[in-house]
Protein backbone atom coordinates (compact mmCIF):
# COMPACT_ATOMS: atom_id res chain seq x y z
CA UNK A 1 0.00 0.00 0.00
CA UNK A 2 1.15 3.39 -0.86
CA UNK A 3 2.44 5.57 1.95
CA UNK A 4 1.14 9.47 2.29
CA UNK A 5 4.16 11.81 2.26
CA UNK A 6 4.19 13.88 5.07
CA UNK A 7 2.71 17.10 5.39
CA UNK A 8 5.01 20.23 5.81
CA UNK A 9 4.68 22.31 8.92
CA UNK A 10 4.38 25.12 6.57
CA UNK A 11 1.22 23.70 4.92
CA UNK A 12 -0.56 22.98 8.65
CA UNK A 13 0.21 26.53 9.58
CA UNK A 14 -1.20 28.06 6.00
CA UNK A 15 -4.11 25.88 6.43
CA UNK A 16 -4.68 26.78 10.09
CA UNK A 17 -4.08 30.95 9.03
CA UNK A 18 -5.92 30.43 5.79
CA UNK A 19 -9.55 32.58 5.62
CA UNK A 20 -12.97 31.31 4.54
CA UNK A 21 -13.40 32.94 0.92
CA UNK A 22 -16.81 34.29 2.27
CA UNK A 23 -17.97 35.40 5.31
CA UNK A 24 -20.66 33.01 6.71
CA UNK A 25 -23.17 35.97 7.18
CA UNK A 26 -22.66 37.19 4.14
CA UNK A 27 -23.64 33.90 2.20
CA UNK A 28 -26.54 33.34 4.46
CA UNK A 29 -27.98 36.78 3.70
CA UNK A 30 -27.12 36.95 0.32
CA UNK A 31 -29.60 33.52 -0.16
CA UNK A 32 -32.11 35.23 1.98
CA UNK A 33 -32.31 38.00 -0.50
CA UNK A 34 -32.20 35.62 -3.18
CA UNK A 35 -35.05 34.09 -1.74
CA UNK A 36 -36.86 37.76 -0.89
CA UNK A 37 -35.89 39.48 -4.62
CA UNK A 38 -37.98 35.97 -5.91
CA UNK A 39 -41.11 37.14 -3.78
CA UNK A 40 -41.15 40.39 -4.39
CA UNK A 41 -41.11 39.43 -8.67
CA UNK A 42 -43.56 36.95 -8.11
CA UNK A 43 -45.97 39.96 -6.60
CA UNK A 44 -44.85 42.33 -9.10
CA UNK A 45 -45.59 39.84 -12.20
CA UNK A 46 -48.87 38.87 -10.45
CA UNK A 47 -49.60 42.83 -10.06
CA UNK A 48 -48.81 43.56 -13.97
CA UNK A 49 -50.93 40.61 -15.38
CA UNK A 50 -54.04 41.90 -13.12
CA UNK A 51 -53.49 45.32 -14.22
CA UNK A 52 -53.12 44.17 -18.16
CA UNK A 53 -56.57 42.60 -17.35
CA UNK A 54 -58.36 45.48 -16.58
CA UNK A 55 -60.70 47.20 -19.00
CA UNK A 56 -58.64 50.30 -21.22
CA UNK A 57 -59.17 53.12 -18.72
CA UNK A 58 -60.28 51.62 -15.81
CA UNK A 59 -56.61 51.70 -13.75
CA UNK A 60 -57.26 52.29 -11.23
CA UNK A 61 -60.27 51.07 -10.78
CA UNK A 62 -63.41 53.59 -10.50
CA UNK A 63 -63.66 55.21 -7.53
CA UNK A 64 -60.53 54.21 -5.40
CA UNK A 65 -58.34 56.95 -4.78
CA UNK A 66 -55.37 57.68 -6.65
CA UNK A 67 -51.61 56.92 -5.30
CA UNK A 68 -50.26 59.67 -3.90
CA UNK A 69 -47.47 59.91 -6.60
CA UNK A 70 -45.32 63.28 -5.58
CA UNK A 71 -45.33 62.52 -1.64
CA UNK A 72 -43.90 59.12 -2.04
CA UNK A 73 -41.19 60.38 -4.80
CA UNK A 74 -40.17 62.62 -1.75
CA UNK A 75 -39.87 59.30 0.43
CA UNK A 76 -38.24 57.61 -2.58
CA UNK A 77 -35.59 59.78 -2.15
CA UNK A 78 -35.06 59.93 1.50
CA UNK A 79 -34.54 55.51 1.14
CA UNK A 80 -31.69 55.96 -1.95
CA UNK A 81 -30.18 59.06 0.32
CA UNK A 82 -30.49 56.79 3.23
CA UNK A 83 -28.43 53.63 0.95
CA UNK A 84 -25.87 56.37 0.14
CA UNK A 85 -25.36 57.05 3.53
CA UNK A 86 -24.81 53.24 4.14
CA UNK A 87 -22.41 53.35 1.67
CA UNK A 88 -20.24 55.64 3.09
CA UNK A 89 -20.50 54.75 6.37
CA UNK A 90 -18.97 51.09 5.26
CA UNK A 91 -16.42 53.13 3.57
CA UNK A 92 -15.59 54.51 6.94
CA UNK A 93 -16.02 50.94 8.58
CA UNK A 94 -13.41 49.70 6.39
CA UNK A 95 -10.96 52.33 7.09
CA UNK A 96 -11.40 51.89 10.99
CA UNK A 97 -12.75 55.27 11.55
CA UNK A 98 -15.67 54.11 13.79
CA UNK A 99 -17.41 57.37 14.67
CA UNK A 100 -17.50 58.53 11.57
CA UNK A 101 -19.25 55.22 10.51
CA UNK A 102 -21.44 55.22 13.31
CA UNK A 103 -22.76 58.65 11.90
CA UNK A 104 -23.48 58.21 8.65
CA UNK A 105 -24.79 54.94 9.97
CA UNK A 106 -27.34 56.98 12.28
CA UNK A 107 -27.95 59.27 8.92
CA UNK A 108 -29.10 56.20 7.45
CA UNK A 109 -31.18 55.01 10.43
CA UNK A 110 -32.25 58.17 10.54
CA UNK A 111 -33.65 58.37 6.76
CA UNK A 112 -34.98 54.91 6.53
CA UNK A 113 -37.15 55.69 9.54
CA UNK A 114 -38.22 58.80 7.78
CA UNK A 115 -39.38 56.66 5.21
CA UNK A 116 -41.34 54.39 7.02
CA UNK A 117 -43.37 57.24 9.19
CA UNK A 118 -43.73 58.84 5.99
CA UNK A 119 -45.25 55.53 3.90
CA UNK A 120 -47.27 54.83 7.35
CA UNK A 121 -49.05 58.98 7.30
CA UNK A 122 -50.03 57.57 3.66
CA UNK A 123 -51.73 54.75 4.36
CA UNK A 124 -53.61 55.87 6.85
CA UNK A 125 -54.69 59.25 4.79
CA UNK A 126 -55.44 55.98 1.74
CA UNK A 127 -57.83 54.24 4.58
CA UNK A 128 -59.77 57.02 5.25
CA UNK A 129 -60.10 57.71 1.70
CA UNK A 130 -61.34 54.25 1.25
CA UNK A 131 -58.50 52.17 -0.42
CA UNK A 132 -58.71 48.81 1.68
CA UNK A 133 -57.26 45.83 1.65
CA UNK A 134 -61.27 44.49 0.15
CA UNK A 135 -61.99 47.75 -1.84
CA UNK A 136 -60.56 46.43 -4.87
CA UNK A 137 -57.77 44.53 -6.75
CA UNK A 138 -55.45 47.85 -6.52
CA UNK A 139 -56.38 47.86 -2.71
CA UNK A 140 -54.96 44.34 -2.10
CA UNK A 141 -52.02 44.39 -4.60
CA UNK A 142 -50.98 47.93 -3.40
CA UNK A 143 -51.68 46.51 0.68
CA UNK A 144 -49.70 43.42 0.13
CA UNK A 145 -46.61 44.43 -1.94
CA UNK A 146 -45.98 47.96 -0.40
CA UNK A 147 -46.70 46.20 3.11
CA UNK A 148 -44.51 43.58 2.40
CA UNK A 149 -41.82 45.85 2.07
CA UNK A 150 -42.53 48.02 4.66
CA UNK A 151 -41.79 45.27 6.82
CA UNK A 152 -38.90 44.35 5.72
CA UNK A 153 -37.78 48.27 5.72
CA UNK A 154 -39.09 47.86 9.84
CA UNK A 155 -36.47 44.58 10.40
CA UNK A 156 -33.97 46.29 8.44
CA UNK A 157 -34.41 49.25 10.76
CA UNK A 158 -34.15 47.31 13.69
CA UNK A 159 -31.28 45.47 12.31
CA UNK A 160 -29.38 48.48 12.00
CA UNK A 161 -30.24 49.68 15.45
CA UNK A 162 -28.97 47.02 16.68
CA UNK A 163 -25.62 47.41 14.65
CA UNK A 164 -25.29 51.06 15.48
CA UNK A 165 -25.27 49.98 18.99
CA UNK A 166 -22.62 47.39 18.34
CA UNK A 167 -20.64 49.92 16.52
CA UNK A 168 -20.69 52.17 19.45
CA UNK A 169 -19.73 49.74 21.97
CA UNK A 170 -17.00 48.55 19.73
CA UNK A 171 -18.42 44.80 19.06
CA UNK A 172 -19.62 44.87 15.52
CA UNK A 173 -17.91 43.10 13.55
CA UNK A 174 -16.97 43.27 9.58
CA UNK A 175 -18.99 39.87 9.16
CA UNK A 176 -22.24 41.21 11.01
CA UNK A 177 -22.15 44.59 9.22
CA UNK A 178 -21.69 43.07 5.50
CA UNK A 179 -25.06 41.20 6.51
CA UNK A 180 -27.39 43.91 7.40
CA UNK A 181 -25.79 45.93 5.07
CA UNK A 182 -26.44 43.90 2.33
CA UNK A 183 -30.34 43.35 3.68
CA UNK A 184 -30.53 47.37 3.79
CA UNK A 185 -29.44 47.46 0.12
CA UNK A 186 -31.48 45.11 -0.84
CA UNK A 187 -35.26 46.75 0.61
CA UNK A 188 -33.35 50.28 -1.08
CA UNK A 189 -32.88 48.91 -4.22
CA UNK A 190 -36.25 47.05 -4.74
CA UNK A 191 -38.63 50.17 -3.93
CA UNK A 192 -37.84 51.78 -6.94
CA UNK A 193 -39.23 49.24 -8.90
CA UNK A 194 -42.13 48.71 -6.26
CA UNK A 195 -42.54 52.56 -6.75
CA UNK A 196 -42.27 52.57 -10.76
CA UNK A 197 -45.06 49.34 -11.10
CA UNK A 198 -47.21 49.96 -8.87
CA UNK A 199 -47.39 53.71 -8.17
CA UNK A 200 -46.49 55.46 -11.99
CA UNK B 1 -15.44 10.64 -36.75
CA UNK B 2 -19.07 10.45 -36.45
CA UNK B 3 -20.46 7.79 -39.55
CA UNK B 4 -22.77 9.03 -42.10
CA UNK B 5 -25.63 7.06 -40.54
CA UNK B 6 -25.07 8.49 -37.29
CA UNK B 7 -25.41 11.61 -38.69
CA UNK B 8 -28.37 11.45 -40.84
CA UNK B 9 -30.27 10.12 -37.18
CA UNK B 10 -28.89 13.21 -35.37
CA UNK B 11 -29.96 15.40 -38.00
CA UNK B 12 -33.81 13.88 -38.21
CA UNK B 13 -34.16 13.88 -34.79
CA UNK B 14 -32.70 17.45 -34.15
CA UNK B 15 -34.74 18.48 -37.00
CA UNK B 16 -38.34 16.38 -35.68
CA UNK B 17 -37.36 18.66 -32.48
CA UNK B 18 -37.45 21.68 -33.94
CA UNK B 19 -40.73 21.37 -36.01
CA UNK B 20 -42.14 20.02 -32.50
CA UNK B 21 -41.45 22.69 -30.47
CA UNK B 22 -43.71 25.37 -32.14
CA UNK B 23 -46.60 22.79 -31.72
CA UNK B 24 -45.86 22.51 -27.86
CA UNK B 25 -45.59 26.13 -27.48
CA UNK B 26 -49.00 26.43 -28.70
CA UNK B 27 -49.91 24.70 -26.09
CA UNK B 28 -49.60 27.68 -23.74
CA UNK B 29 -52.90 28.71 -22.56
CA UNK B 30 -52.23 32.42 -22.19
CA UNK B 31 -49.37 32.93 -24.91
CA UNK B 32 -52.23 32.54 -28.07
CA UNK B 33 -55.23 33.44 -26.22
CA UNK B 34 -56.94 36.75 -25.19
CA UNK B 35 -56.19 40.69 -25.65
CA UNK B 36 -52.88 41.70 -26.30
CA UNK B 37 -52.62 43.52 -23.95
CA UNK B 38 -52.97 40.85 -21.55
CA UNK B 39 -50.50 38.29 -23.70
CA UNK B 40 -47.52 41.15 -23.77
CA UNK B 41 -48.24 40.97 -19.76
CA UNK B 42 -47.80 37.68 -19.73
CA UNK B 43 -44.51 37.43 -21.87
CA UNK B 44 -42.75 40.31 -19.96
CA UNK B 45 -43.64 38.35 -16.56
CA UNK B 46 -42.43 35.10 -17.89
CA UNK B 47 -39.14 36.81 -19.53
CA UNK B 48 -38.70 38.48 -15.91
CA UNK B 49 -39.38 35.69 -13.64
CA UNK B 50 -36.74 33.68 -15.67
CA UNK B 51 -34.08 35.91 -16.25
CA UNK B 52 -34.13 37.42 -12.83
CA UNK B 53 -33.12 34.23 -10.71
CA UNK B 54 -30.72 33.78 -13.69
CA UNK B 55 -29.18 36.78 -13.33
CA UNK B 56 -28.56 36.13 -9.89
CA UNK B 57 -27.03 33.10 -9.67
CA UNK B 58 -24.50 34.55 -12.82
CA UNK B 59 -23.72 36.89 -10.55
CA UNK B 60 -23.14 35.31 -7.75
CA UNK B 61 -20.92 32.34 -9.82
CA UNK B 62 -18.76 35.65 -10.77
CA UNK B 63 -18.16 37.04 -7.42
CA UNK B 64 -17.27 33.68 -6.64
CA UNK B 65 -14.86 32.86 -9.34
CA UNK B 66 -13.49 36.30 -8.73
CA UNK B 67 -13.20 35.69 -4.83
CA UNK B 68 -11.11 32.22 -5.26
CA UNK B 69 -9.13 33.50 -8.46
CA UNK B 70 -6.85 35.07 -5.64
CA UNK B 71 -7.12 33.03 -3.08
CA UNK B 72 -6.04 29.68 -5.79
CA UNK B 73 -3.49 31.36 -6.78
CA UNK B 74 -0.93 30.17 -4.28
CA UNK B 75 -2.81 27.39 -2.97
CA UNK B 76 -0.13 24.39 -4.40
CA UNK B 77 2.88 26.37 -3.69
CA UNK B 78 3.91 25.48 -0.37
CA UNK B 79 3.50 21.72 -1.40
CA UNK B 80 5.84 21.22 -4.04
Amino acid sequence: MKQEPPISAAAVAGARTRRPFARSASIGMALFVFTEAMLFAGFISAFVIVQSNAPVGAWPPPGQPRLPVERTALNTVALLLSGVALFIAGRFFRASNAPKARVWMGLALALGSFFVVAQGMEWIALLRQGLTLTSSQLGSFFYLIIGTHALHAVAAIVALGWAWRELRAGRLTASRFGAVRMFWFFVVLVWPALYWQVYL
Amino acid sequence: MKSPRRLAALSALVLVLVLAAPALAQACEVCFSGPPRVRTAFFNATIFMSLLPLGMIGWGLWWLRRQLRGRLAGEFEDRD
